[in-house]
């Protein structure tokens, strides 16, 4: 979003829009699953991305990786435009940049293949280190992703592994291509709330040593908020609020977020329940409404609101939201 | 004291070909009328066998091996298979985990609200036709979703449905294993908040099973610890948060980054749980305690005690040793 | 209950395929037929008492010590012939179930995988095979061909054997992408072949390795049958070609019930030992199946 900056964008998303048709013959609906985001994340950032179920964050770091292929938008790579659609060549190069961590640790590792054969392969296809140091390499990354003793495990089938040691195997697979971006879609809500600490240290840790930075997804603030050091807030596909974590969490300006904030568990903050007034649902992504998507469910609604999707707002330097309760603030 | 469930002394667990895991050792506790405990631990605990076990649900491979459970005055172990289907749903209750995946997709709310009192009492058509609007009232769902087909309701409908349905009969306890995780944030608030509510307006006692600490905290009355299979630390939950005795409890309590406030480093717990298949030498926390002390707590596995008022622990910090 | 996952993984893992067949009942039967027959076809030499061919004894004999199934209406011996006919049950059986199963493999696997337009052709195709009757499109096939022999056979089998196997597996194929650990291929940068061979294939090897019992069950039958309609390339002895000689000859008027039910039975029993021995396999692809 910002150019004459010092440091690079490693990535930039313009206008991005992801959609899927989802039906039969005679039926075809179209799920507007992402409609029109944009930000940047520059070197050594972690960005969060925070949202709830249908509001398009996983879509949205699928797109990213090329899982899915964007609908509509831009997304720039080290600042050089990427094509909507690569070729498989394109597509292998491409992925030494931009990686994935995935949420379950139990299903992202094929059951069949031991550790060290999972981690050989992406060394191997994007040829990081010459075939006899193959070994040696992975052991090094195990090693790194706190996966100890490094040995050991490179012969350990999933199985015998636990949740956490499978997220660090996750994690040492993304990091093993030397990417500048990883896109990490809620990877410690599958795992126990002890160990959930160490992995997010363990990725921070290696955003300092491999100078790799993160698009963190989540739907818990209270992680986001560790991890990032900026927020995004999603909701039915747009972007709503963003900017520096500790500004969008102590200070929330979307309604959005301020409920986000209120229904998010504070065990911190003395033992008086808050009351969460809001009600009303999610919206129908094959049936959105003009406005903004929020409206239904939002306390300071105006007639205004209805009538098409306000703009982002500057609110700060470097604090963006999306509402006509700002509109006169930038 | 009028103490609705007292459990003493079960192990209950899994037996297949060629072992068996002790998921729940020598646990003890009491309830009473109208409270809220809340039972947390992490994934292999034994919380879930803790659960199902109270109220005599466990299914082959999972068995009961010891101890007694008294329901109101009735010894659950002693008593036969009929009467136990009839205290079912009457006396007791239970919302399974991910319980709005387990909604028959093919019959519509009204037909499954239906069965859920039916299997237990006989009514008139009228007579459930009128429950079940009741039941859907309770829990803040539109009456005209009993003709609809699970699909049609969101995750937050389902588990307000499921709740309804364990309620159907005014049960005196209703067991609630990790009803809210599969929930969105803002949807789990609500559905803890009418919890909550409904509670006070009908009196059952609840157990809360839940691996998220930091949601209890805030509405039960008392929370119960368990790790390795033992309950090792039970208190009511504002003496449980203000100063949690055992050092699992605290490190548990400490591995939740704040939502607010400045961002500052923090750990989880180092190691990983044991396997409950084995016997455990000592304290079950010893590998990954930070105060242990040699000689001692691998030795010998500390019993729960009462330390101050209503404040239970299982540590040799505490006991003297 | 992660006690209860991780002995299932745990079971998928670290499993001994031999202790699998014989610690399950009744694949251990299925698996000890199996290999009599085995033992037969191969001693076959040995074992029989008499070359199969031989016409050099009394015709249409009952059961005698010196021919216990007694003798063909041209004065061959039965049990001989029997024992000799081990050899080309069970090969095509074997073969032809390996073929269809090989052809189910390719048609499932790159279907699903792919999906697409190369999905649509492929499935129609294989409805196309679904839907046409086996028997009457095998008679056809058979009566078009005119060289016949063993290779025909297994050639015609084949063909119509694949298509149910082909549609199974493809729907495995499918739930398989889905996983978490195929989308991270995917994002690793593989290759799709890398990914259907070494991602998707090897987690659905216990159902191919079902369908090929299934598949060699069927074999088995429709070589029978076919040799029985004399179909098939009926100067070969098999198990089949006996029975088409015995009905040829009206073997029961004779009274020689021996000469019919003998092949009839140990079609049934090959064809029953594939489907014992897969049970085992249904153990391993669902751990809550076995015994407690």
């Amino acid at each position: 979003m910002e150019t004459g900056q010092k440091t690079k964008n490693v990535i930039e998303l313009r206008n991005l829009v992801k959609e899927f048709r989802i039906g039969g013959i005679g039926k075809t609906r179209i799920v507007h699953a992402v409609n029109g985001i944009d930000f940047a994340i520059k070197e050594r950032e972690v960005l969060g991305l925070v949202g709830e179920s249908g509001s398009g964050k996983t879509t949205v770091a699928r797109v990213i990786v090329r899982l899915y292929e964007p609908t509509g938008g831009k997304i720039f790579l080290n600042g050089q435009e990427t094509p909507l659609r690569m070729k498989h060549r394109e597509l292998v190069s491409y992925r030494k940049h931009v990686q994935m961590i995935f949420q379950d640790p139990f299903s992202s590792l094929n059951p069949l293949h031991t550790v060290g054969y999972t981690l050989t392969r992406p060394l191997k296809i994007h040829r990081i280190v010459p075939k006899e140091k193959i070994k040696g390499k992975v052991l090094e990354i195990l090693e790194e992703a706190g996966l100890m003793p490094p040995k050991q495990i490179y012969d350990k089938l999933p199985y015998e592994l636990s949740g956490g040691q499978r997220q660090r195997v996750g994690i040492a697979r993304a990091i093993a291509v030397q990417p500048q971006l990883i896109l990490a879609d809620e990877p410690t809500s599958m795992l126990d709330v002890s160990i959930r600490l160490d992995i997010m240290n363990q990725m921070l840790d290696l955003k300092e040593k491999e100078g790799v930075s993160y698009l963190f997804i989540t739907h818990d603030l209270a992680g986001a908020h560790y991890m990032s050091d900026r927020i995004a807030i999603m909701y039915a596909g747009h972007l709503v609020e963003i900017g520096p974590s500790d500004d969008v969490i102590n200070d929330p300006k979307h309604p959005y977020t301020q409920l986000l904030k209120k229904a998010a568990p504070k065990p911190e903050s003395g033992l008086e329940p808050e009351k969460v007034d809001v009600g009303g649902e999610v919206p129908d992504l094959t049936n959105l409404p003009p406005g903004c998507p929020f409206e239904p469910r939002c306390p300071f609604a105006k007639p205004e609101c209805k009538e098409r999707v306000p703009d982002m707002v500057r609110i700060a330097e470097d604090h963006f939201v999306r509402c006509v309760l700002y509109k006169n603030a930038g | 004291m009028d103490a609705l469930l007292k459990v003493k002394d079960l192990n209950a667990g899994y037996e297949f070909t060629n072992f068996k895991t002790w998921a729940v050792r020598n646990v003890s506790f009491e309830l009473n009328k109208g409270e809220f405990l809340g039972i947390a631990g992490e994934s292999g605990c034994g919380k879930s066998t803790l659960a199902f076990g109270v109220i005599r649900l466990l299914m082959p491979p999972g068995k009961i091996f010891s101890g007694s459970i008294e329901f109101n005055g009735i010894d659950l172990m002693k008593v036969d298979d009929e009467s136990l289907r009839k205290m079912r749903w009457k006396e007791f209750s239970m919302v399974f985990q991910a319980s709005m995946n387990v909604l028959n997709p093919v019959l519509k709310v009204r037909t499954q609200i239906y069965n859920s009192i039916k299997y237990h009492v006989n009514m008139t058509e009228s007579e459930l036709e009128k429950r079940a609007k009741e039941l859907l009232n309770l829990v803040n769902v539109s009456s005209k979703y009993l003709d609809a087909y699970p699909h049609q309701l969101s995750g937050g409908m389902k588990q307000r449905v499921v709740i309804a349905m364990a309620l159907a009969l005014n049960p005196k306890l209703v067991i609630m294993d990790e009803p809210t995780t599969a929930l969105d944030v803002v949807v789990q608030r609500r559905i803890l908040q009418e919890i909550d509510e409904l509670r006070r307006q009908l009196g059952f006692a609840i157990i809360f099973i839940t691996h998220d600490l930091s949601l209890l905290v805030e509405i039960s009355d008392s929370l119960a610890i368990m790790y390795a299979g033992q309950i090792i630390e039970k208190a009511p939950s504002e003496k449980l948060y203000a100063k949690p005795l055992h050092p699992y409890t605290y490190g548990l309590m400490h591995s939740f980054p704040p939502l607010v406030g400045k961002r500052q480093k923090l750990h989880g717990i180092a190691g990983r749980p044991p396997d409950l298949s084995s016997d455990i030498k000592g304290c079950p926390f010893y590998p990954r305690c930070e105060k242990r002390i040699n000689g001692v707590c691998d030795v010998e596995n500390p019993k729960l005690v009462e330390i101050e008022s209503e404040h239970f622990v299982a540590c040799h910090l505490y006991d003297g040793k | 209950m992660s006690s209860l996952i991780q002995e299932q993984d745990r079971v998928v893992n670290d499993v001994n395929y031999v202790k699998l067949f014989f610690k399950n009942r009744k694949s251990a039967i299925g698996v000890i037929i199996f290999l009599s027959f085995v033992v037969i076809a191969i001693f076959a030499p040995w074992i029989a008492p008499y070359s199969p061919n031989s016409m050099a004894f009394t015709p249409l004999q009952g059961p005698s010590w010196k021919h216990w199934l007694g003798t063909t209406a041209v004065g061959q011996d039965i049990l001989s012939q029997v024992i000799w006919g081990t050899r080309l049950s069970l090969m095509v059986g074997l073969i032809t179930g390996g073929i269809a199963t090989a052809i189910s493999v390719i048609m499932g696997l790159t279907s699903g995988y792919l999906g697409g337009i190369t999905d649509d052709i492929l499935m129609t195709i294989t409805n196309i095979f679904l839907v046409i009757p086996g028997l009457p499109l095998i008679i056809i096939i058979s009566a078009f061909i005119v060289v016949k022999g063993v290779w025909t056979i297994i050639f015609v089998i084949s063909l119509t054997g694949w298509a149910w196997g082909a549609r199974t597996l493809r729907s495995q194929v499918l739930t398989l992408k889905n996983r978490d650990y195929v989308k991270a291929s995917v994002v690793t940068g593989e290759s799709s072949a890398h990914i259907i061979f070494s991602d998707i294939f090897p987690n659905m090897l216990s159902l191919v390795v079902a369908n090929f019992f299934g598949a060699a069950v069927y074999a088995v039958l429709s070589e029978a049958g076919l040799e029985f309609l004399g179909l098939g390339d009926s100067s070969a002895i098999s198990w089949g070609t006996i029975l088409y000689w015995a009905q040829n000859n009206q073997a029961l008027l004779f009274g020689l019930w021996e000469w019919a039910a003998v092949p009839g039975l140990l079609i049934a029993l090959l064809g029953m030992s594939f489907a014992l021995m897969n049970f085992a396999v249904d153990e391993l692809t669902n751990p809550r199946l076995r015994k407690r």
